[in-house]
């Protein structure tokens, strides 16, 4: 693709590169949608005779006003990357991973198994083992929808609830039994969890270097995260199996045409999300408690899927996502400090937030087709030997960013 | 140039007007709310936070008798009611520790923990806030590094954990069942086993039943092994009606919420039940109430109000074990018509006999 020169300069000269376009309209779209957000929201605080102004600022000063804040926002954010990412991958491909909650569930499990076996690994090598451990153990628990899904066609969407509720029930079972705490000192009364790590097996505070308090146990998972995003981010622009998920979530049938297998593609891609899934309880049992607890947090899996769609299951837009979810969720502790507004306000801003990006990330997406086909009409007038490449890049351009099937010379890269 | 683009700006550029408008005249009434209060009598010098775990008030036990204890400071004065705060954990526990952070963080002089699960995010922060008092309902943050926690109780001398002998308590309403049904057998309902919690609940209901009767034979059955057993009121029932059909008259629980069940199956087989925590008579439904004989009250009000209390007068320091000598527990008369008044006189003197230390109450099931 480097046949820009190709382009009649009067079209140059009357728009901007296609890839500006899209990013700016994206960006509208999203401010557009936290605007309505912030306003349906202000409507709501009014109603509760407060104040909108001081509400609002009470959320960003408890989320971003402060270093503290910020080093929660992002210990928040940690864990949603991870699972945003698993379920935006499958996403890509046609497939709805909702088992991303009991993958992180029994990932928990088998790293809380390798830290407390493997404690005479020295430390990188604990944390590694640890890790791997987690993704082979949300690979194997998202391998079972997976396989289901390839050779008898059961609905991945009914059989990864299912194995969410397993998951639960083999934390429970795990904790009494295999793992179970057994140097509680005698007569204390202490909580049903494993027993403590290994110190060299914890991830290091990534918070303290930057001032931030130890309690939001801000950790260097931050930037797997991140890196996370990245690879997945790569995989799909730039490898045969990212092309070829995205060929099936297109279209199953054109995707068989061109040579790909579906039920592979499919399976690769759960295994994938199943990794994925398996680091998103690291943050809490390797860098906040240092055990795994009974009262483990749940629903970070299912908050993932909201973040996805926040994120637009861009790879990139997932980590904002992530981020603004942190914010909004700090807002909850704020709220409830010195304000009337009950703390499901912020449910509700959440809940507005997503529906609101679904339908302006629409609009734009129709309104940027629209200038497309417009360009290219003036294009074709003007130089018609360009214009068949050009359309082609233009309608290429577009279906890249709605996650569709693009067309061959994608390939080629 | 895109028309759509410059209307949807005019638009977002509008509401945000229009809502900070809103918020200025709303922050103009604000600041001048806040005068009144000033005049009542109460202790203006502390100031007082408390933070739930997951369910918070509206639970008719645990978290609302420990709301009960702060209304009761309160209106005793020993705190300023516009000095006080409360928060509760989300439905999936994630901001648990961050709200107790959030209440130092805004200077709170107490700051209580409703539940044991504060322990180990309380046992983290506590050296940070050395000027914040904090006090944990059922807590074990003093355990230290030995229970798996941060740091060790000479650490963490602001903190304080306040815990109950459940199996006293449990004692009394054991004695209550064998006095009431003189029968040979009866039942008990735990919530989660293998924590040795509701095993305490467990071993003094055993102990005061055989008290009365050496040769009682007591059912027990556990609803399951991790928290989900305290939420399961119809797997409480299922095992409750079976223990009824075994022959229990009377069958008391440890089972939080999964003890609905229990009253459920008490209706169906018109036997009587014992309540936990709080007097589930009062808000049992009209059918259940005549048979609800009593119940074990574990009196977390009076150890919030202890620890507001200390707080006041600078004494603050040291955790605490209630006991029934320190008020701590108690059984619930508000069914006379089967707690009958010699069964009361009887319980009494047990509870005399436990304070005097005549009666020493095992803590673990034999």
């Amino acid at each position: 693709m480097t046949t820009e020169g190709l382009a009649a300069p009067a079209a140059i000269v009357r728009s901007r590169p296609a890839w500006l376009d899209t990013l700016l309209g994206q960006a509208l779209a999203l401010v557009a949608s936290l605007g309505i957000a912030v306003l349906a929201g202000a409507v709501l605080i009014v109603a509760y005779g407060e104040s909108p102004v001081e509400v609002y600022s009470s959320i960003l000063e408890q989320s971003v006003g402060s270093v503290d804040g910020i080093g929660y926002v992002l210990a928040i954010a940690t864990p949603l990357i991870f699972s945003a990412l698993a379920v935006a991958v499958p996403f890509k491909a046609g497939l709805f991973n909702i088992g991303v909650e009991g993958q992180y569930i029994v990932a928990m499990v088998v790293a809380a198994w390798a830290e407390v076996e493997l404690g005479f690994l020295p430390g990188p090598f604990l944390i590694i083992a640890a890790l791997l451990a987690a993704m082979l153990g949300g690979m194997a628990w998202a391998a079972v929808p997976g396989v289901l899904k390839v050779t008898t066609g059961a609905h991945e969407v009914v059989t990864t609830i299912m194995m969410n509720g397993i998951a639960v029930s083999l934390v429970g079972w795990a904790l009494n039994f295999p793992l179970h705490f057994d140097d509680a000192p005698e007569g204390a009364f202490v909580d049903l969890r494993t027993n403590n790590f290994p110190e060299q097996g914890l991830v290091g505070d990534l918070g303290r270097m930057f001032g931030i308090t130890q309690g939001a146990h801000l950790s260097w998972l931050l930037l797997l995260a991140i890196a996370a995003s990245f690879v997945v981010w790569f995989l799909f622009r730039r490898t045969r199996l990212g092309y070829e998920a995205r060929a099936v979530g297109a279209s199953p049938g054109s995707a068989r045409a061109g040579g790909a297998s579906i039920g592979a593609v499919q399976l690769k891609v759960f295994l994938i999300s199943g990794a994925l899934a398996g680091l998103v309880g690291m943050q809490q049992i390797l860098a906040d408690r240092g055990h795994l607890p009974q009262n483990y947090i749940v629903a970070l899996g299912f908050t993932g899927i909201a973040v996805a769609f926040l994120g637009q299951n861009h790879p990139i837009g997932i980590v904002f996502a992530a981020i603004l979810w942190g914010v909004l969720s700090r807002g909850e502790v704020a709220l409830q400090i010195g304000s009337d507004v009950p703390r499901e306000f912020v449910i509700i801003l959440q809940g507005i937030l997503i529906l609101s990006v679904v339908i302006t990330y629409q609009i734009a997406r129709r309104r940027l087709s629209a200038r497309q086909l417009q360009r290219e009409g003036t294009v074709g007038e003007l130089a018609d030997a360009a214009a068949p490449s050009d359309r082609e890049r233009a309608r290429e351009g577009e279906d890249r960013e709605s996650g569709a099937f693009a067309p061959a010379d994608d390939r080629e890269r | 140039m895109g028309s759509w683009r410059t209307r949807l700006l005019v638009l977002v550029a509008l509401l945000s007007v229009v809502a900070a408008a809103c918020g200025d005249d709303d922050g103009d009434t604000g600041a001048g709310g806040d005068g009144d209060g000033a005049a009542a009598e109460c202790n203006q010098d502390i100031t007082v936070g408390m933070a739930f775990d997951i369910g918070g008030l509206g639970d008719r036990s645990f978290n609302d008798a420990a709301d009960a204890g702060l209304q009761q400071a309160i209106e005793d004065g020993l705190v300023c009611e516009e000095n006080t705060e409360t928060n509760e954990a989300n439905s999936t526990g994630s901001d648990r520790d961050q709200n107790v952070q959030a209440l130092a963080d805004a200077g709170f002089n107490l700051v209580i923990g409703v539940g044991f699960a504060f322990s180990p995010g309380i046992n983290t922060i506590a050296p940070d806030y050395p000027d914040v008092n904090f006090m944990i309902v059922d807590g074990f943050a003093t355990c230290g590094t030995a229970c798996g926690l941060t740091n060790d109780a000479e650490a963490i001398a602001n903190v304080a954990d306040f815990t109950f002998k459940e199996h006293e308590g449990s004692f009394l309403v054991g004695a209550a069942a064998a006095l009431k049904c003189e029968c040979d057998t009866i039942g008990f309902l735990g919530g989660q086993q293998g924590t040795g919690l509701i095993e305490r609940f467990q071993a003094g209901y055993e102990a005061g039943a055989q008290a009365i009767n050496p040769d009682i034979n007591v059912l027990v059955d556990y609803i399951g092994d991790d928290t989900t057993a305290f939420n399961d009121p119809v797997r409480g029932e299922a095992l409750s009606t079976s223990m009824y059909d075994d022959g229990a008259e009377i069958i008391y629980h440890a089972a939080g919420a999964s003890g609905a069940g229990l009253f459920n199956a008490a209706v169906d087989a018109d036997k009587l039940a014992i309540g936990v925590d709080s007097d589930q008579y009062l808000t049992a439904s009209p059918e259940q109430q005549p048979l609800i004989l009593t119940s074990m009250l574990k009196r977390v009000d009076t150890a919030v109000y202890t620890a507001i209390q200390q707080t006041g007068d600078d004494s603050f320091g040291g955790s605490l074990v209630f006991g029934l000598a320190e008020d701590g527990l108690d059984y619930a008369k508000s069914n006379p018509d089967e707690l009958t008044s010699d069964i009361q006189e009887q319980l009494d003197e047990f509870k005399q006999q436990i304070i005097d230390g005549e009666i020493t109450v095992p803590d673990a099931p034999a």
